[in-house]
């Protein structure tokens, strides 16, 4: 007969005791996965989390990531991808002219950013930032049901004092008995684009009419609401504007000439 | 005796052979300029863009102007519907492009774009009413309220609604605090919760039930501090009694608001803070509030940067007050090379520097305000107000020609002689020019001379010259030092300074270069006796031989811009940009001076030039900057000869400690009589007195014409060089200029100081200025510049001669190439040192490529002189110096061969100004006359080809003896007035004889005469600009047709619709150049008036205009009636039409017309007709009628 000694039997107890944890870990998870009770409830559950994924996706440590492409914006004058000449290097940003010279004189011309130019190049860099990102295999594995996904689209609104994402982006939950899909996941970020917009067009609404700007009268009304801070780097004007309780920048460039 | 004359003779040849005539060859690198265009839209998916043409995209239009003066581009205002916003001065297609609407006004005075106040729930702001519908839009339910009646956004901003704000109380028990507009709740006991909109009410009035507890936190709102409840909503304003503050669970009106306390700064008990009187809402920092931790913070700038040659810097300042920061002194000529204005502001304790535009573009000016008319804007009277304002000095140095101007200037006939009155008038003019605040930034400079010759007594009361006030500032340098630049992804606007110069540099200073002539005289009594007793004439200018004149040079220069010797803001002095040549002058055997080298000290106490004080007296005017208070370090004493003036100069001011002077000298006077003992001594030996006076008297009389006829004369020519600013050399001081956060280091400033000093990153946040090879220790290596030189030499490692010998008054080009950027001097003795050698070779700047071209003058071929050069071979010794100051050890040397023998060819005219054969306008009846010899020489000109001898006109040519400087490459200028032109071609002929003050047997004279021509045009005409009347189309044709002129009608012509725009301001039309000028134009309907101006290359010009009617039609013909007959079908429509019909469909122009007669059309009548009507715009309107 097999006899085993003290230490043989501590072994064996503890290789059972570590099965045992196995099988109930394994348990746990095929609970959540495999087992998963494939109600409507669950799938909206899993529909959160794959909201989540997105989200996170937009957030993600990256140079893509939604808030690095909003901050590029207001860095650049409201241009993402500048073209040649219509710029100037500033601390590592490519800041845009917002209002071009006009030889001979001091008054320059507008160049006519618009809100919607601005939402236009988030929403795209957005998309492509998502389309590099999204990707649902990993999350789908073991799980008993499938995710079919649609066509992806971001609209941005620029608010005040917010930039909503809207991403319109079709995503089902089909199992063997239920179905869920959702389309439109939002996220707000709290950047006050729209508001430091407005003030850069007063700014260059005075630059285009008088060929200058009084910058402490207009923070004065405001009560210092809002900074406006002017370097000029010869022969150009850069304002940068920003709410005093907010870190985010809008920062444009006025174009001169030489005399 | 005749040795001593042979010495003289010899000596005074060696000393003048070692000035050589120089001329520094301006090499103007000439690139064709890229034809600048306006592209509608460009490649790059820009709209209205100058540029180069190439950049416009296919299809798109462009013009030869400038946007604004296009009509496709031309700017206005741009209404964006779907932004409800109205753009100012934006380019026409680029407004069309963002589907805008486009308006002629560029200020956006259009009634779509009328703001007024919008208000939704308790937000106010100031909009257009488009804008304010979008916003509303936002929120459902919500009825746009827009208050077109406030027209300020300060009235509406201040707009409070707290009387119309109650708490919103929904069924769950959350409340918010907004107006009944955005509360959607019905009104309802909900379980004890009161719901609905309750008017004045606080969301945490224990009546309605709400779960938000009262008073939890404080925070801000506006600019004052609030209670705040659970559920996040504002109460009332924070006192620390909190039952004051709550009200009993209502909201207290505006005034209960304002009168609940009053908060100083720091008051922790109350938030009520006013921002008028120095207060707002923030973080408590060094005091807590009772509650919370937010307080009533002061908002003036109290630790406000000190700066010692600011005035109002240091002390503190209050919210919405500003002050300019200044580098150093400022003004009259004393502002440091590298400085800058900035203008500061304070805005709620914080203080945030601006600075002006560089290169002293900007001026800071500063002021109190007097008026409360700045209320509005938070700005109080009594208030510090500061502003960058644009530097007029432009037009300082045209003060200097001013013309006659009256008012105080025209009584000055008591003052002056007759003779003398015009021209105390101009001088007077001038300074009245100079002085007027309200058009320039200039200062009247005090010294002994203007620009005109002025007698002694002008000079003391008006001499003076006009100059800059600030000086502006100078590109300095050029690009020969490489410096690190950021890399960017795309090509940024500048990313240095080497696309264009700040100044046309070298026109900045050379204005400051003068000379001076002095003359020498030797009566024959001393020349007999042996007596080396050379005088200074008393018209010969002495004063240019003191030390006074060589500092005064240099405080005009200065006074120009960035030239000559001065300090940078570091207080480094560099003395490298002023050159006088009677520095070097050396006094011998009586004759000459020792002169005097410009030194460090002249240039004034840089500490004083950056004191507290320098700029205390600087007295305040809002609107311009008026110089007063001392002049202590910038007096300005006689100048020497300004180019035209002959009068000598006086010395009027005490100049850095140097006592004041005055006069020539004093003549002396005999007096004084004697007696002897006894009787008079004068009675008793009249006879004898008599005879010893006539004796004397006789002696006297041989004395003098002795003394007269005896006379030799000397005359030299001493010039100021004003050259460009040069940084001190090395960089140790280059880090200085990253130093103060609040003075932005910019290129201009690095480079100021030092030469190796320069931006590195630039573009980029690590952008700084730093020293630039500094691990240099090498000397620059020289090699001969091939390029430049003619002929072949002999190289060596130590120099290279030229093979060919030169022949006397031959330019010759001598050039050399360092293997870095570096400064290189010359000089005629070897082994000197590289600061004392005599003049730059080539320019003063820091290039790798340095050449210089010399004339020759005659008197080193003679025999004396070959004696003394070995056969007439010279030798220059160069060395140069890189930016970190390594100078070269051992000469480098350049030798050349001159021809021996004497000076046999006759003077030859190099170059004419005005071009031979130039036409000249038709109403010139004289004209000025510049020929420039190869050597110095004495000219005649006539009508008719002549000998010299015979001709009756005069040049007036630099005739002294001997001239060592050319101003225009190395030839000798001679001027005269060529008059009684008439129209058509007017010949003259040119001789000249050399060598004045020679023997007529020694003197060379021109054999054949310079034929020279000059052509009177006549007048320009237009002869027709077209359209006129009433154009019934878009597409216009702006034509003109010129006739007679100087090319028989052929000019260049531009257009405005501006009749004040000057030529050059209008636009060219994109056909000229000919005798039929053409430019297309796109307008819509309106009145049109163009103004055109012609000029021809004589200068002729003329001017014409049109004005002509646009109507165009876009719509259709309308159908006023129609009615039939018994036998026709007749129509009326309201324009004039022409008519078609058939039974079919058809095309306009196959159908069958229909017959017209007093506006009616008609047809016979048919089943069915198919009418097509057409008016003159080609507008067609179609339709069937079934009678």
């Amino acid at each position: 007969m097999f006899i085993f000694g003290k230490r043989g039997q501590i072994t064996a107890f503890v290789i059972i005791g570590i099965v045992i944890v196995v099988i109930l870990s394994l348990f746990f998870v095929a609970r959540k996965t495999i087992f998963l009770p494939t109600t409507t409830e669950n799938l909206n559950l899993e529909l959160n989390e794959i909201e989540s994924n997105i989200i996170d996706c937009l957030n993600r440590d990256s140079e893509q990531n939604a808030n690095e492409i909003i901050e590029k914006i207001g860095l650049q004058g409201g241009y993402l991808e500048p073209v040649d000449y219509s710029f100037i290097s500033y601390k590592d940003s490519e800041v845009s002219f917002l209002c071009y010279n006009i030889p001979d004189d001091e008054a320059c011309m507008n160049r006519l950013l618009t809100i919607e130019e601005m939402e236009s190049q988030i929403s795209e860099n957005v998309k492509q930032s998502l389309n590099g990102c999204l990707d649902f295999t990993s999350f789908q594995r073991f799980k008993p049901y499938e995710i079919t996904t649609g066509t992806l689209d971001v609209k941005t609104k620029i608010e005040s004092r917010a930039v909503i994402l809207d991403i319109n982006y079709p995503v089902t939950l089909k199992s063997k008995d239920n179905m869920v899909s959702r389309n439109k996941f939002t996220e707000s970020f709290n950047y006050p684009l729209g508001e430091l917009y407005e003030i850069s067009q007063d700014i260059i609404d005075d630059e285009a009419t008088f060929g200058f700007f009084d910058t402490l009268s207009y923070m004065q009304l405001r009560k210092g609401e809002f900074k406006i801070y002017l370097n000029k780097l010869y022969p150009h004007k850069v304002y940068q504007v920003k709410r005093d309780d907010n870190s985010y920048v809008f920062q444009f460039a006025v174009e001169g000439e030489p005399a | 005796m005749i040795d001593k004359k042979i010495k003289a003779l010899f000596l005074a040849l060696i000393l003048i052979s070692s000035v050589f005539t120089i001329s520094l060859l301006n090499i103007k690198n000439v690139s064709a300029q890229k034809q600048e265009t306006c592209c509608e839209k460009t490649t790059d998916g820009e709209f209205c863009q100058y540029t180069s043409k190439d950049k416009c995209a296919e299809n798109s239009r462009e013009i030869s102007a400038t946007c604004a003066q296009s009509s496709f581009c031309k700017v206005g205002s741009c209404f964006i519907e779907t932004e409800g916003k109205c753009f100012k001065k934006v380019g026409k297609a680029n407004c069309i492009a963002k589907k805008g609407e486009f308006f002629d006004s560029a200020d956006c005075n259009i009634p779509l774009a009328r703001e007024g106040c919008c208000i939704i729930g308790d937000e106010a702001f100031f909009t257009t009413q488009a804008r304010c519908k979008l916003e509303t839009a936002k929120f459902p339910n919500v009825n746009m309220v827009f208050d077109e009646s406030i027209q300020s956004e300060a009235l509406c901003l201040q707009k409070s609604f707290s009387e119309d704000l109650g708490a919103c109380v929904k069924e769950d028990g959350r409340c918010v605090l907004t107006t009944q507009q955005l509360c959607n709740v019905q009104e309802k006991d909900v379980k004890g919760i009161k719901t609905g909109f309750h008017k004045g009410f606080l969301c945490s009035n224990s009546a309605l039930g709400t779960e938000c507890a009262k008073q939890q936190t404080t925070k801000c709102s506006e600019e004052d501090v609030y209670w705040f409840d659970s559920c996040g909503n504002k109460e009332n304003i924070y006192n620390a009694n909190k039952e004051i503050s709550y009200n009993n669970g209502f909201i207290l009106s505006d005034q209960q608001q304002q009168e609940i306390c009053k908060a100083n700064a720091n008051d922790p008990r109350c938030g009520n803070c006013d921002y008028t009187a120095g207060t707002i809402c923030g973080n408590a920092t060094s005091v807590k509030p009772i509650v919370g931790n937010f307080i009533c913070k002061s908002t003036a700038c109290i630790d406000i940067t000190k700066s010692a040659p600011s005035p109002s810097a240091g002390s503190a300042k209050k919210s919405g007050e500003s002050w300019c920061l200044y580098d150093g002194a400022v003004g009259q000529g004393r502002d440091l090379v590298g400085s800058r204005h900035f203008r500061t502001v304070c805005i709620n304790g914080e203080e945030i520097v601006e600075p002006c535009k560089d290169f002293r573009e900007e001026l800071c000016f500063e002021d109190k305000i007097n008026d409360n008319s700045l209320q509005e804007a938070g700005i109080q009277q009594g208030f510090n107000e500061a502003a960058c304002r644009f530097n007029r000095w432009e037009s300082c140095t045209e003060c200097n020609e001013a013309e006659l101007c009256g008012g105080e200037c025209d009584g000055l006939e008591d003052t002056f002689k007759d003779t003398e009155v015009n021209e105390a008038q101009t001088a007077c003019c001038a300074r009245k020019c100079c002085e007027d605040r309200a058009a320039r930034d200039c200062f009247w400079n005090p010294s002994g001379i203007s620009a005109v010759a002025l007698p002694q007594e002008i000079l003391r009361t008006y001499g003076g010259v006009c100059t800059p006030d600030v000086p502006p500032g100078i590109k300095f340098w050029n690009e020969g030092i490489k410096f690190i630049e950021s890399t960017t992804r795309g090509k940024a606007a500048d990313v240095s300074l080497s696309s264009f110069s700040p100044k046309a540099k070298d026109s900045v200073c050379e204005a400051g270069s003068l000379e001076c002539n002095v003359k020498w005289r030797r009566g024959g009594a001393s020349r007999i006796f042996g007596v080396d007793s050379w005088k200074i004439t008393p018209d010969g200018n002495e004063h240019c031989t003191t030390q006074e004149w060589v500092i005064a040079g240099n405080n005009y220069c200065k006074s120009l811009g960035d030239c000559g010797a001065y300090f940078n803001i570091a207080g480094d002095a560099s003395l490298d940009g002023y050159t006088n040549t009677a520095s070097s002058e050396r006094e011998k055997d009586g004759l000459y001076f020792d002169g005097y080298k410009l030194q460090k000290r002249d240039l004034g106490d840089f500490s004083k030039l950056t004191s507290t004080d320098v700029n205390k007296n600087i007295p305040s005017s809002w609107n311009y900057f008026t110089p007063g208070g001392p002049i202590a370090l910038t007096a300005l004493i006689g100048l020497g000869v300004l180019l035209k003036s002959s009068g000598g100069a006086v010395l009027t001011k005490s100049v850095l400690g140097v006592p004041f002077l005055s006069g020539f000298g004093v003549k002396g006077a005999i007096t004084g009589t004697t007696t002897v003992a006894g009787k008079p001594f004068i009675l008793s030996n009249l006879g004898r007195i008599f005879a010893a006076v006539n004796i004397a008297l006789w002696a006297y009389t041989v004395y003098s014409i002795v003394d007269v006829v005896l006379a030799q004369t000397k005359e030299k020519n001493y010039q100021i060089g004003c050259g460009i600013w040069q940084p001190p050399k090395g960089g140790s001081k280059c880090e200085l200029c990253n130093q103060d956060p609040k003075k932005p280091c910019s290129e201009y400033r690095c480079k100021s100081l030092g030469q190796q000093c320069g931006l590195i990153n630039k573009g980029k946040k690590e952008e700084k200025c730093v020293a630039i090879n500094i691990d240099d220790v090498r000397s620059p290596k020289i090699t001969p510049f091939r390029n430049v030189i003619k002929g072949n030499i002999d190289e060596t490692p130590n120099g290279y001669r030229l093979t060919e010998k030169i022949e006397p008054f031959t330019p010759v080009t001598l050039g050399i190439l360092t293997d870095e950027p570096a400064q290189c001097r010359f000089d005629k003795d070897l082994g000197k040192k590289y600061d004392d050698m005599t003049a730059f070779f080539g320019t003063n700047l820091y290039i790798n490529e340095h050449q210089i071209e010399l004339n020759l003058p005659a008197e080193l071929t003679s025999k004396e002189a070959l004696a003394l050069t070995n056969q007439g071979e010279h030798t220059l010794y160069i060395k140069c110096q890189d930016a970190a100051g390594n100078q070269n050890e051992a000469d480098y040397f350049i030798r050349f061969n001159v021809k021996p023998g004497p000076d046999l060819t006759p003077p030859k005219i190099e170059e004419v100004s005005p071009l031979n054969k130039a036409f000249i306008r038709s109403d010139i009846n004289e004209t000025s006359v510049d020929i420039f010899v190869n050597e110095p020489s004495e000219c005649k000109w006539d009508k008719s080809d002549l000998d010299y001898g015979n001709m009756k006109n005069d040049f007036e040519c630099q005739t002294s003896g001997f001239i060592t400087n050319a101003l225009h490459y190395g030839l000798f200028e001679c001027k005269t007035k060529l008059g009684s032109l008439t129209t058509g071609e007017n010949k003259f002929f040119f001789k000249c004889k050399d060598q004045p003050g020679k023997e007529e047997k020694d003197r060379n004279v021109m054999q054949q005469s310079f034929a020279y021509s000059l052509t009177k045009t006549s007048k320009l005409n237009i002869d027709k600009v077209e359209p006129t009347g009433t154009i019934f189309n878009g597409n216009i044709t702006l034509k003109v047709v010129t006739s007679n002129g100087a090319e028989n009608g052929k000019a260049i012509c531009a257009f405005s619709e501006k009749e004040s725009d000057e030529f050059f301001n209008k636009v060219e039309f994109i056909n000229t150049n000919s005798k039929v000028h053409e430019q297309s134009l796109i307008l819509g309907t309106a009145r049109y008036n163009y103004f055109v101006t012609c000029q021809d290359i004589a200068g002729n010009e003329a001017k014409g205009k049109t004005s002509f009617d646009v109507a165009v039609d876009l719509s259709r013909p309308e159908i006023l009636r129609i009615y039939s007959t018994a036998s026709s079908l007749n129509i009326e429509l309201d324009e004039e039409v022409n008519c078609e019909f058939s039974n079919k469909q058809f095309n306009f122009g196959t159908g069958t017309l229909m017959t017209k007669s007093q506006g009616i059309h008609s047809a016979p009548l048919a089943d069915k007709l198919n009418i097509i009507c057409k008016d003159v715009f080609d507008n067609q309107l179609s339709f069937v009628v079934y009678p």
